[in-house]
């Protein structure tokens, strides 16, 4: 998807579109060292923390690798990624914003998804709930941005395809 | 690349997000949370008499 971002905005600015395409594999790995630790380590901990004699232990491991364990390093991980997915979110919103009005609804809500999702690594950062609770409602805003986008680029296809009929109608008619 | 494929990429990244979305809170909702571990130390200690 961002990379349909990068050909349909590097002609507004290259250098911020390729700026904001590199940040999308950084939060690619990030989230998937992250997903991936919950689906391999995570079970296993939780086993080890079932038995009394290594609980202890796992209670410690467990408080570093469970991404929902809050001050645990997937979670900051996870926070960390997300910022750096923000980063693409803020400056494509900001070119969409710019290379049509179709888009600028889409463009704003997609770069709030990305401010979100920097506020909510400062909450992990700060310890606070409230600022972290901003992640999912970062997810949700980009959710609704990025349908409105994908709605109002299938409606500019169909505008472009109509006007090239008129187009080859009118020199015909010539 | 055409508006219609960055479109339906658009929108197919929106469903992949929704499905995650569900998935997140249902994990979130159904997994045994923070506090229900804690508890279960709490059961154990009762148990066994040792751990934190």
């Amino acid at each position: 998807m961002f990379a349909g971002y990068y050909a349909y905005c590097k002609e507004v600015d290259p250098l911020w579109a390729v700026i904001a395409l590199v940040f999308v594999p950084i939060y690619a790995v990030g989230n998937l060292v992250v997903y991936l630790s919950q689906v391999f380590v995570v079970p296993g901990l939780l086993d080890l923390f079932h038995t009394p004699e290594t609980a202890a232990v796992a209670e410690v491991i467990l408080g570093l690798t469970l991404h929902t364990w809050i001050g645990s390093i997937t979670g900051f991980v996870n926070g960390l990624a997300y910022a750096a997915l923000g980063m693409p979110s803020i400056i494509f919103g900001v070119l969409l914003y710019q290379k049509a009005h179709a888009h600028r609804p889409g463009g704003v809500l997609l770069a709030a998804s990305g401010v979100l999702s920097i506020i909510a690594l400062l909450g992990t950062g700060l310890g606070s709930s409230m600022l972290m609770f901003m992640s999912p409602v970062s997810g949700f805003v980009f959710l609704v941005g990025i349908s409105i986008l994908g709605v109002r680029f299938l409606q500019s296809f169909h505008k472009e395809t109509i006007s090239l009929s008129l187009d080859a109608a009118g020199t015909a008619g010539e | 690349m055409s508006t219609r494929t960055i479109g339906i990429i658009t929108l197919f990244t929106a469903t992949l997000t929704t499905l995650w979305g569900v998935m997140f809170l249902y994990t979130t909702l159904s997994a045994p949370t923070i506090q229900t571990l804690a508890d279960q130390v709490s059961a154990i200690e009762r148990q066994y008499g040792f751990f934190c």
